[in-house]
């Protein structure tokens, strides 16, 4: 590991103020689960580290108005337990207590989580010149491309890893981004970026901001959610493919519908052919394998990741059926 | 000289060590112990006794290797090559030797390097981040040539030579009878072709080294199965990079208290020994080397993948007629031979026509080594697969069919009678325990999304017997406490409770009376922590140095009883006269009569019986869970039923049957080294993206030993059992899968992806 400063912020203010225009400059560390492990294998080499750990006041979950706000440093652990998240976001709630291992739930947080840089093992490897470490080649084009995208990939490939990040797109939520300069709110579809924008990053966070709450509006009680996830075991794992759906249910028949794929793109990808499939109809096990079939349309997998094509049809279908 | 190396009264004796089988000379015991009695229920021996490092492994004191600091320690770290192969132009050490802290830097002159992670050198530091600050600043200059990571490519005409010479290496053959005729007098043939894929060994403890080498001795506290055998290598090895010194086993010490598993990766050096002792000669300071995870994969071997194309050939009265195997495993970049891939085929049933032939491949990747059941569960996984394939062609229940070609005689019922096989009993009682009527009578037939079925697989290890040779030396002391010492290894299996238990049961006292000494190359040579081998191998030494030991209390036991020496006996600790038992005294009444403060004694293990083949055996049961929507299989209950002899502690003995089946679980699900053939790096050394299985999907394991002790191997009765219960798991799990989908996979990892695609192709076939 390279040598660095450690910052341990007692304030927003002051963690922003630390923070520099360029990413080796300084990185920003939650939970650490992802950045210490990146930094002992030199693939992120910053010049010192902002603890937001030490901040107070960003570790809380509350209702405000119709909304859920949660902390930014929110452990994910609290996620997964918190009754409010789980009666009115229970896909959130699903995902974030499959996260990894309870270790991992105890120490990361959910701005982390949804922060965390990908999983590939072309980009973890300090050997490998990839595209997303300022190469010019995505070795999964031709390598061994398992786990990567089958949506949205090109000139990168990976996939975006964080599982509350794909519940959370589930639902209407906004971000909280402050910076020196001040506090912004972001709608979370505007806030990660397909490789064809930035390969080099996963959102548009600026080396000098940070993400300081998240707010969920709570959907009505017609609105039910769950959570799908495809892991090769049962804990410590990544989604080879994972769904978050919720739907404003009238009865049987749906009135709206969110899919969203894990595992699938470099970000949490909306399933628009999906929901059409979904929005106005009584679900039915027809429509059901209809959304999954339509979830997978005009994906474009590579040479060894076709069987995610039929991995979220059938994820698509179930969890369409176990909410009705 | 270690006293215990001469050898006076030599015998040629055939062992065997990780399946394989060599003539060797060895000296015979003095003095026999008398067989055990097979049916009485003994004191100690049997007993379900905890480790006695139990409580000082979990609460952290226990020590192993990388656990000594002492006074003045430094850190070594290895330089590796980053290429897959490479000519080396220049290896520039200049820029680590002035980082901060270094204190010595070492090329080991590599001309070429042969796979990622090949070791160019090393550096020493104060701490191990400056170590390892100080690899990152030497600069190798490679001239890279082409390579090859990946057997079916390594396999193709013009793929580039890794070792110089063609990619296949010399075959191994076996044929027995006449296989077309076998052939011919088949009712029902069947054909498959099989892959199994590389795992790394994965113990907890990576390897490590310590050296310290001082003025009178080199000290080395060393991560190993084999203490002896690893000694021996680092003396040759230093001798010949300094000729001049003095280096032997009179001053050159191997130390080892505990270690953290090995399967079959720490037989031998593991190359740290060397490097750790010349950076200590340099800097006169102890070094320590301990490897990362991702060297640990790289460069410490591994379980080698096969390709294994196979035909059998019954009768429809469920007879086997013929048996013919052709097999590889790529073996990396070592002048090494395939993993033996012939024990199912040639050993497991009666069959007279067998042909078998398998040859190992070249990579430009780190070395296989022997793991944990070398070359059986890849056998193993393609033939119980194919003959459940068999058995419903025939329409036969599997388990009949297994029965039916149940071979009472080695090498397929031809060759010579085992010493003991008990292996009926584990199949109706590991039948009856999984509940095998309740099996799909016709595979898939389950209704649902989740699909449970039943499977099960035999086993044989080819080993398990234990070699002679090991040597074990008692103290007795006025006090009636006793040592019993020698340089075998704790490597996690309860390997100084069972000697314990054994020379507690053989003095008659409480097993908290016996202090076991282990670990140490000063003491009389053991036996490695390998091929099941080493209860088998270190238990009748124990008891025969305890004979050996009492026999020089005698004269006060023939004093008192004014009887020559020759009519006494002694058992559970009483010496007393043959003709009358009734006279003797307990060895703590004895010793008072002596002037010296202990008495000391050793003894040796003898030959194994000429006439028999030492043999374990099991079988295996398990129910499985498939979601066919995930991909996902389960592992719900798993049932092993062992005949490995008489058991000396089931507690311990258990514990490494429940660890067996977890890692073998794994092996079946989820574990496989991914080798990209761009780069030539290993995409997963971590154990993120290598994945052993967690503990929340240990299945409920149910263990049945058979009744069955040996009556000829050795004075106990006992056979081995570490490496057994792995061999059957694979096979298992891809016969209840089958059961529970009807999906036949022939290419582990059986991982969701291959479920999947399996899942998707039947439904494309039935609609």
């Amino acid at each position: 590991m390279k040598n660095f400063a450690l910052l341990n912020a007692r304030t927003l203010d002051e963690a922003v103020s630390s923070l520099g225009t360029d990413w080796n400059e300084a990185a920003v560390m939650s939970g650490g689960t992802d950045l210490i492990g990146s930094m002992k294998r030199y693939i992120q080499t910053p010049e010192k580290v902002v603890n937001l750990k030490t901040v107070s006041g960003l570790e809380e979950i509350r209702s405000e108005n119709e909304n859920i706000v949660i902390g930014a440093e929110t452990k994910i652990a609290h996620v997964a337990s918190d009754s409010k998240v789980s009666e009115h976001l229970t896909a959130l709630s699903m995902a974030a207590g499959n996260v990894a291992s309870p270790q991992i739930r105890n120490m990361g947080t959910i701005s982390g989580n949804i922060c965390q840089r990908p999983r590939c093992w072309y980009y973890r490897d300090t050997e490998v010149p990839c595209m997303k470490k300022g190469g010019i080649r995505c070795y999964a084009v031709a390598g061994v491309n398992t786990y990567h995208a089958i949506y949205g990939g090109g000139p990168c490939h990976i996939v975006h890893p964080s599982d509350t990040a794909v519940a959370l797109s589930a639902f209407d939520t906004t971000l909280t981004i402050v910076d020196k300069y001040g506090t912004k709110d972001v709608p979370f579809s505007e806030f990660f970026v397909l490789p064809e924008e930035d390969a080099s990053r996963e959102n548009i966070l600026k080396p000098f901001q940070v993400i300081s709450k998240i707010t969920v509006k709570a959907p009505g009680d017609n609105v039910k959610s769950t959570f799908i996830k495809v892991q090769e075991r049962e804990a410590w794992d990544f989604a080879v493919a994972s769904v978050a759906l919720s739907m404003k249910m009238e009865g049987t028949a749906c009135r709206e519908a969110s899919v969203i794929l894990g595992a699938a793109a470099p970000i949490p990808w909306r399933s628009e052919a999906a929901e059409n499939e979904l929005t106005g109809k009584n679900i039915t096990e027809t429509v059901a394998v209809a959304a999954g079939r339509a979830a997978v349309a005009d994906s474009t997998p590579m040479t060894d990741n076709k069987y995610k094509v039929e991995l979220f049809t059938n994820i698509v279908k179930r969890a369409v059926t176990e909410l009705v | 000289m270690n006293e215990y190396r001469r050898f006076p009264r030599r015998i040629k004796t055939v062992v065997e060590s990780e399946g394989d089988h060599h003539i060797i000379e060895i000296e015979l015991p003095e003095h026999e112990a008398e067989v055990l009695p097979q049916q009485e229920k003994l004191n100690v021996i049997g007993h379900e006794i905890p480790r006695r490092e139990a409580v000082e492994k979990v609460t952290g004191s226990a020590k192993y290797t990388g656990d000594y600091r002492p006074q003045g320690l430094i850190y070594g770290k290895l330089v590796r090559s980053s290429k897959a192969s490479a000519l080396i132009r220049e290896v520039d050490l200049s820029e680590a030797e002035k980082m901060p802290g270094v204190k010595a830097v070492l090329s080991l002159s590599r001309d070429r390097v042969n796979y990622v992670g090949d070791v160019l050198g090393a550096v020493a530091a104060e701490t191990e981040e400056q170590a390892e600050d100080a690899v990152r600043a030497v600069r190798v200059v490679y001239e890279e040539e082409r390579f090859v990571v990946n057997m079916d490519r390594a396999m193709r005409e013009n793929a580039p030579k890794v070792l110089g010479q063609e990619n296949l290496g010399r075959p191994v053959e076996f044929t027995r009878g006449d296989i077309q005729s076998g052939f011919n007098q088949a009712d029902e043939i069947l054909e498959g072709e099989f892959k199994t894929q590389i795992e790394i060994h994965n113990p907890i403890e990576p390897s490590t080294s310590m050296a310290i080498w001082g003025a009178d001795e080199i000290l080395i506290y060393d991560a190993t199965q084999t203490i002896d055998i690893t000694q021996e290598w680092v003396i040759r090895i230093l001798k010949s990079i300094f000729p001049d010194e003095d280096i032997s086993d009179n001053n050159l010490r191997l130390r080892m208290d505990y270690l953290g598993g090995g399967f079959g990766c720490k037989i031998g050096p593991c190359g740290l020994e060397t490097i750790a002792a010349r950076l200590s000669k340099t800097t006169n300071s102890p070094v320590l080397i301990a490897l990362s995870r991702e060297e640990n994969s790289l460069d410490q071997g591994n379980r080698p993948d096969s390709y294994q194309k196979l035909k059998i050939g019954a009768k429809r009265t469920g007879e086997l007629t013929a048996i013919e195997l052709e097999g590889y495993s790529s073996v990396g970049a070592a002048s090494r031979g395939s993993d033996n891939l012939s024990p199912a085929a040639r050993e497991m049933y009666k069959c007279p026509n067998v042909q078998l032939k398998y040859q190992g491949v070249f990579l430009n990747a780190g070395r296989s080594r022997a793991c944990r059941g070398p070359g059986h569960p890849q056998a193993f996984f393609a033939f119980e697969s194919l003959l459940d394939d068999l058995a419903e062609k025939i329409d036969m229940d599997p388990l009949d069919f297994r029965i039916k070609n149940y071979a009472e005689k080695s090498d397929g019922d031809t060759g010579r009678p085992y010493s003991s096989k008990g292996l009926m009993e584990c199949y109706e009682k590991g039948a009856e325990a999984i509940g095998w009527s309740n099996r799909n009578q016709t595979a898939g037939d389950y209704a649902g999304d989740k699909k449970r079925g039943i499977g099960m697989s035999s086993l044989v290890w080819t080993g398990g017997a234990g070699v002679p040779g090991s040597v074990v030396e008692v103290d007795l002391f006025k006090d009636g406490k006793v040592n019993i010492r020698s340089g075998v290894q704790e490597i996690g299996t309860g390997t100084m409770t069972i000697m314990a238990q054994v020379a507690a049961e053989d003095l008659g006292i409480d097993i908290d009376d016996v202090n076991v000494q282990i670990g140490d190359s000063n003491y009389p040579p053991g036996c490695p922590s390998y091929g099941s081998l080493a209860t088998a191998s270190i238990t009748p030494s124990v008891r025969n140095a305890i004979i050996e030991t009492l026999r020089k209390l005698y004269p006060v036991v023939a004093r008192r009883y004014r009887v020559s020496e020759d009519k006494l006996e002694s058992a559970n600790g009483v010496i007393r006269v043959k003709e009358n038992p009734s006279r003797g005294m307990h060895y703590r009444d004895a010793i008072k009569n002596v002037s010296e403060s202990k008495i000391t004694g050793s003894g040796r293990r003898g030959p194994n019986p000429r006439d028999y083949v030492g043999y374990t055996f099991g079988a295996h049961f398990c129910e499985v869970e498939i979601d066919i929507i995930t991909g996902r299989t389960k592992v719900l209950k798993y049932v092993a039923a062992h005949d490995s002899g008489r058991i000396i502690n089931p507690l311990t003995c258990r514990n490494q049957v429940h660890g067996a089946i977890i890692q073998g679980i794994g092996y079946s699900l989820t574990e496989q080294r991914i080798m990209d053939n761009r780069t030539g790096r290993m995409t997963n050394p971590n154990f993120l993206d290598y994945r052993i299985l967690p503990i929340t999907e240990a299945p409920e394991i149910d263990v049945i030993f058979s009744s069955t002790i040996d009556p000829v191997l050795n004075s106990l009765g006992v056979k081995g059992i570490g490496e057994p219960p792995r061999i059957g798991v694979a096979g298992c799990v891809a016969n209840a899968i089958y059961n529970a989908s009807g999906i036949r996979v022939t290419h582990l990892p059986i991982t969701p992806e291959k479920m999947i695609n399996g899942l998707k192709t039947r439904k494309e076939g039935s609609s």
